[in-house]
Order: C-alpha cells, then sequence, then structure tokens
C-alpha cells in the first residue's frame, strides 16, 4: 500500500499542469543555452543542468520539505495527522520525499541533461550527480528537522520561516559543496588518506542517515511517542570521534594526538550544548515536570523527557573532567583549572539563558539570551580592554597561565549568581502555578 | 471506556486542570460544558494523547494513554474547536487519504469512505473541492473524516460552532447514530439547548476543575430521587396531608391546583403513588416527572459553586 501522506502530496503536487509545466520550462532553458552555445550541446548546457538541479533540490527542496510540516500547522491539520495512524517512520519520508516530490522531478530531468551532455569522464559525472543528490536530501532533512523542532517551541508558524529554514539547509550543505567538487585533493582522516570526492560522498551520506534519524525521533516525539537519550548520545559521541578524525596535526599545538582530538572531542560537546538549548524550548513546565519526575524517582520517565541539551552537557562535563585530568602531563596543573572554568562559564551561561527564559515575558528569551551573551564575550572585554583593564578579563574568559585560579573562582561566583537568581525567577514565577483565570 | 485520575496540566505559570477526576460510560454522550478558559479544550486534547498533562492518569478501554499515545489515537476521533482541511483535494479524496492515514485497508476504502460521507449527508459532493464547500459543509467534512475509521471514542470541541439551526439538527441526529453504533461522544459546547438534544451526561468544568457530573434529563440526585410535578383538575383540600403521609414522599409544596414534591424515580412506585392518590379521589389531570433543561441545571451548578 502506497505511504498515504506521500499519496496525498503526489495528489496535491503532481498535478497535470505541473507535470507538464516542468520539463517545458526546464526544457526551453536548456535550448536558449544550446542555441548561444553555437548549438552546442555540451559542457554550458551541462554546467547549467548541475546548477539548476542543485537550485531546485538544495534551496526549493528544503524549502518543500519545511513546508510540508510548516503547512500543516499554518492551516490546522497537523492535529489529524498526528492522531492518524501512521508510524513516525511512515509519517517522516512521506513528508520528506512526498512535500519535494515536484523539486526532485525537475532535478531528475536536470540530471538526465546533464549526465547526456557532460564531457567528464562517467565516474567523475556520476559522483558530480550523487554529491548533488546529497547535498539535495542533506538541505532538506535539515529543513525538515529545523521545522520539525521548532514545533516544540512555537507553534505559530509564518510563511517567511520554510525560507529560513531552506537557507539553514544551504548552510549545512555548503562546506560539502565547496570542497566535494575539488577532486584532486587529498583528505587526512585519523591518518588515512583518500580522495576529497569519495571522502565528501561518504561524509555526506553519513550525516544524510543521521538527519533521517533526527527526523525519525523528532516525528516520534510529535506523535507523543518517547524517546530515549541514547539516539543523541551515539549523534553526539560520533560528531566528536568523525571531527577528531581531522585533527592529524598535533605539533603545531604542542600537543599530543589524543591530546588535540579530545579537545576537538570537548569542542564539539560545547558547541552542540550551546546549539540545543537555543533549539529546544525551555518551557518552565518541563521544569516543574522534571522536578516532579525526580521527586518521584521515576528515572525511566526522567531519562525520557531530559532535554538534549542537559545530556550534551553532562557528556561535556566528561570530556572536560577527562583533559582536566590528562592535561597536566603534558601543559601543567594549571591546565586542570583552565578546564574546570571552561566548563563554569558554559554551565553560567546556560543559567542565563533559563533566566531569562523564566522571565515572564518569555517571548523573543532566546534572541535577549544572544544579546546578553554577545554583550559579556564581546562588548565588555573591548570595554575593559579601551580601559586598560587587562585584569578584568578574567571574568569574561576562561584564562591561560598563572591567573587560572583567579579566573576560576570568578567564574564560579558568576555561576553561583545567575544559578540563584534562575532559581528565584522559576520559583517566583513558575514553581507554583495558579488556576486559570484567577 | 475512559477513567481519569486526578489529571493536573499547566500552561507556563496557569494550571489549566487541577486534578481532574472522572468515568466515562461506554456509549454515553457526554456534553463538557463550562466558561470560556475552564479547561474543556485542554481536556479533549489530553484524552485525545495530544498533550502530555504534568501529572495524573487517562485510561481509555483500560490502556494508559500516556504510556500507549498511538494506541489511543487509532481509537479516537478529535474534531478540534479550529480544525483544518485540505482545501485543494476533493471531498473524495480528503476523506480517502483519512481512511488511508488511519490504517484501513485498501479493499475497504471505498466503502468506508462512501459510508463516512453519506452519514454526514455529504455523498453528492464528492467530486467537490474543500475549499469550495459553505461553512456547514466543511463542517461537516471535517466529522466525516473525524469518524471515517468508527473510532469507538469521538471528542468532539464546539462541533455546532457557525452553524444554522437545520445543519444543527442534522449534527444531533448524526451523534445520536453514532451512540447507536455504539460510539462514545465528549462534546464541549456553548448551545446547551443543542446538546441537551443527543447527550446522556453532563460534565460541568470551572477553573480546570470538574464542578459536576449528572446525568442530563429528569432531575435526579444521589439518592436516585426525582422531582414529581402533579396537576389537578379541580381543588383537593387533603392533598398536601395525603402526600406527606405516602412513604418516600418529602418537600412537598402545594399550591391550588398544582403540587410538586420529591420521591423515588422508580416508575413502579410511582404507578403506586399515583394509583394510591386516585384511591383517595385526588382529581389527577397529569403526574410528570418535573424536567429541568441543561440550561437551568448548568446555572444552578455554576450558581451552587459561585455561592461556595
Amino acid at each position: 500500500m502506497l505511504n498515504p501522506e506521500f499519496r496525498r502530496n503526489l495528489w496535491l503536487e503532481m498535478t497535470q499542469h505541473r507535470v507538464i509545466g516542468m520539463p517545458l520550462i526546464l526544457g526551453a532553458m536548456f535550448l536558449l543555452t544550446y542555441l548561444l552555445n553555437d548549438r552546442e550541446f555540451g559542457n554550458e548546457v551541462a554546467v547549467l543542468a548541475l546548477s539548476l538541479c542543485g537550485l531546485i533540490v538544495i534551496l526549493w527542496g528544503a524549502s518543500q520539505a519545511a513546508e510540508s510540516i510548516l503547512s500543516e500547522v499554518r492551516s490546522h491539520t497537523w492535529e489529524n495527522q498526528r492522531m492518524s495512524a501512521m508510524g513516525a517512520w511512515d509519517m517522516a519520508w512521506g513528508k520528506l520525499f512526498g512535500g519535494t516530490v515536484y523539486s526532485w522531478y525537475g532535478a531528475l530531468i536536470c540530471l538526465a541533461v546533464y549526465l547526456i551532455s557532460s564531457d567528464e569522464v562517467v565516474v567523475d559525472t556520476v559522483k558530480n550527480m550523487v554529491l548533488l543528490v546529497l547535498c539535495g536530501l542533506f538541505s532538506q532533512t535539515i529543513a525538515l528537522l529545523i521545522s520539525l523542532q521548532n514545533l516544540k517551541k512555537d507553534r505559530s508558524i509564518t510563511r517567511s520561516q520554510a525560507t529560513v529554514y531552506a537557507l539553514f539547509g544551504l548552510i549545512a550543505v555548503m562546506p560539502f559543496l565547496q570542497f566535494g567538487f575539488e577532486k584532486e585533493v587529498m583528505v587526512e582522516w585519523y591518518g588515512f588518506s583518500m580522495l576529497n570526492m569519495d571522502f565528501t560522498l561518504t561524509s555526506l551520506a553519513l550525516f544524510v542517515v543521521w538527519a533521517l534519524v533526527g527526523i525519525y525521533q523528532s516525528m516520534r516525539s510529535e506523535l507523543q511517542m518517547h524517546n530515549g537519550l541514547w539516539v543523541w548520545t551515539l549523534f553526539v559521541i560520533w560528531l566528536m570521534v568523525y571531527l577528531a578524525g581531522f585533527m592529524n596535526d598535533a605539533e603545531a599545538m604542542r600537543l599530543s594526538v589524543i591530546s588535540s582530538r579530545l579537545l576537538v572531542a570537548c569542542l564539539v560537546a560545547l558547541s552542540l550544548t550551546y546549539l540545543m538549548i537555543f533549539v529546544e524550548s525551555k518551557d518552565p513546565v518541563i521544569f516543574s515536570r522534571l522536578r516532579s519526575m525526580f521527586e518521584q524517582g521515576n528515572w525511566r520517565q526522567l531519562n525520557r523527557n531530559l532535554p538534549s541539551w542537559l545530556t550534551t552537557l553532562l557528556i561535556a562535563f566528561v570530556v572536560c573532567a577527562v583533559l582536566a585530568l590528562t592535561f597536566p602531563a603534558e601543559k601543567g596543573l594549571e591546565s586542570s583549572l583552565f578546564f574546570v572554568a571552561i566548563y563554569l562559564f558554559v554551565l553560567r551561561d546556560v543559567c542565563i539563558i533559563l533566566w531569562i527564559n523564566f522571565g515572564k515575558q518569555r517571548k523573543r528569551a532566546d534572541m535577549t539570551a544572544i544579546l546578553y551573551l554577545i554583550v559579556l564575550y564581546g562588548l565588555l572585554p573591548s570595554i575593559a580592554r579601551a580601559m586598560d583593564l587587562g585584569s578584568a578579563e578574567l571574568l569574561f574568559f576562561p584564562q591561560w597561565g598563572e591567573d587560572v585560579l583567579m579566573g576560576t573562582l570568578l567564574v564560579a561566583g558568576q555561576f553561583v549568581l545567575v544559578l540563584f537568581l534562575a532559581k528565584n525567577r522559576w520559583q517566583g514565577n513558575y514553581g507554583v502555578t495558579r488556576a486559570i483565570h484567577e | 471506556m475512559i477513567t481519569v485520575e486526578n489529571l493536573s496540566f499547566e500552561y507556563p505559570g496557569v494550571r489549566a486542570l487541577d486534578e481532574v477526576s472522572f468515568v466515562v460510560e461506554k456509549g454515553s454522550v457526554v456534553a463538557l460544558v463550562g466558561p470560556n478558559g475552564a479547561g474543556k479544550t485542554t481536556l479533549l486534547r489530553c484524552l485525545a494523547a495530544l498533550d502530555q498533562p504534568l501529572s495524573g492518569v487517562i485510561y481509555l478501554d483500560g490502556d494508559n494513554t500516556i504510556l500507549q499515545p498511538r494506541s489511543t489515537h487509532r481509537k479516537t476521533g478529535y474534531l478540534p474547536d479550529f480544525f483544518g482541511l485540505y482545501e485543494d483535494l476533493t471531498v473524495e479524496r480528503c476523506l480517502t487519504y483519512h481512511a488511508f492515514a488511519h490504517g484501513i485497508a485498501s479493499e475497504n476504502i471505498t466503502h468506508a469512505v462512501r459510508q463516512a460521507a453519506e452519514r454526514l449527508d455529504i455523498a453528492d459532493r464528492m467530486q467537490v473541492r474543500a475549499k469550495d464547500l459553505s461553512r456547514g459543509l466543511r463542517q461537516r467534512l471535517a466529522i466525516a473524516q473525524a469518524i471515517v475509521h468508527e473510532p469507538p471514542l469521538l471528542l468532539l470541541d464546539e462541533p455546532a460552532s457557525g452553524l444554522d439551526p437545520e445543519a444543527r439538527h442534522s449534527l444531533a441526529t448524526l451523534f445520536l447514530s453514532l451512540r447507536d453504533l455504539g460510539m462514545t461522544l465528549i462534546v464541549s459546547s456553548h448551545i446547551l439547548t443543542e446538546l441537551e438534544a443527543y447527550s446522556t451526561h453532563m460534565l460541568i468544568m470551572r477553573q480546570g476543575k470538574i464542578v459536576s457530573q449528572d446525568f442530563v434529563g429528569g432531575y435526579r440526585d444521589a439518592a436516585e430521587r426525582c422531582r414529581i410535578q402533579l396537576r389537578l383538575a379541580a381543588g383537593c383540600a387533603d392533598l398536601e396531608s395525603l402526600l406527606e403521609n405516602m412513604d418516600g414522599v418529602s418537600d412537598v409544596q402545594v399550591n391550588n391546583r398544582e403540587a410538586s414534591f420529591s420521591f423515588l424515580c422508580d416508575k413502579e412506585l410511582q404507578h403506586q403513588l399515583l394509583k394510591y392518590l386516585i384511591g383517595h379521589s385526588v382529581p389527577v389531570a397529569s403526574f410528570v416527572e418535573e424536567k429541568r433543561d441543561m440550561h437551568e441545571a448548568y446555572l444552578d451548578k455554576m450558581q451552587g459553586v459561585s455561592d461556595a
């Protein structure tokens, strides 16, 4: 039986008019290029076909993928879909491939023209095609994933959101597009040398798989099914391992290879903590629920409801702890405190973000938090520098060297203060609820 | 069919449902009433396993809806207050999509679609696109979508809003026929007169709490008593003493040729009472259970809560 969601999208997207229109428009563009190039069906047509394919699947396709969810919420049909008997995976692929089916139809035409007109060797031609298809898929999965994630925070959808999410998709594929076509370059990963194109294709395929897993998990969550923490934990570990593989020149940093790779892993964990705390909802009710589960000792439910940013923060703690324990052998004792200070800065920032989100006016809380962090990490240190208050920088950044103890104490103080403020604000505004209309 | 125990739900800083508990029997039609913001929509969404409550449990046919939300989704049809339709699809395709999405086998799809369309009286508009339907017909299509898989439980949030009197009447007829098919319905509405036509129970909510859960129709108190209204063809001087001497009769009020009193709802006992009155030459012209309409019952309950 055909996936109902895919079938519905086929009904809406592949109307007779549109099915005829796409090849006509693309055909006219290829004809014009052919005529302008002395009636040669060669490289110019191939470049146009590849560019159009990229444009159609990466930008337009991503926008369509995001719309496959956003339009449902906007037109109040999403609750019906959530209550259908379709499973999370059926819903995910029905939307991903159904919502974008028309863009893939156009892309297929472009790829066919490219295959015929390309003057590259067949293997390279096919690899270019696979790269574009994977880039399209990745861009679309990212746009769909962001749409699903955003539903947990805000269900008031505007029309421009799909375009914004498509741009995020484009940003996600940019590194692959940039490096993928550099065919002769070699990539070194954990000491292995691989052709850039082959490495890019493999990496991209893996990222697409992870994005699909992310969509599946988010869809499960939308269908009120519970997700454990292990999938996200696996992804964080995978990304740490993947990116650490590029750290092959530890000599430049006067570090051992292991330490340099641990540093990358730490950076990944910390970056993902910041990313997820902004992506995920900080609804105070979630914290009420977590508190209630904790008080009841309901660890299974707690595991299911724990936000991903909190899990990542715990992973970051483990990595920072390993670094704090292993670095002194290479860099002296003060390096331990340096990693403690880094972790305390992250904890302080998390508390600032929560403190703002626990306010009575929660609209645009994340934007306000970003502004605060820009002030803390950019504006205030610049003012301190301009006033020749060099030592004041201890307040704003983790410091390496003899001031590290003072810096750690200062950031610990900041953390305790902001934690106290956040806790008080949550208890004051949301700790004790009032009945509606009272 | 449904058991709700100590259900609480919070929006940030606001408790929308506060320790709500009630039971709904299979085959009943429950009118969910209460002022705006009482928590009716939140309750329906929790029952539909669309939102996770802060605490408490809901059992639907023995399944915990929080732990088994997908089982709840399969057994439930839900019409939200702001429903949407696929505007560019025809009525037939809208229903076909929902039938497939609810897992109806391919060979049964045509029958299920036709049946849902006929029940909602839209079978003659199968090829009309949803965006070309009138308000009333859109409402009917939305309900048809919700019942195409014949769910045992149907939750409807303000299903009659915006419908003309004729459409409301046909909606009431439809709900009665769905009840006869064995479905359990919970209908949230502000229009009490409309609910009265098909509801068996009334669940009153206020400020996130259940104020009362009553039968609809004859006024019965906790001891299954009702109020009887008596009209006489002529005056009867000893009516009051006759009534007060009868076992089970209480709270007698006599006014000229009319009397009302509290008595048991048992029909056989009522028959015995009537026989007794006629046997004592009381000129009885009518003997009926006093009915209070839903509106009156609702206002009484709400007044009671306000006074408390």
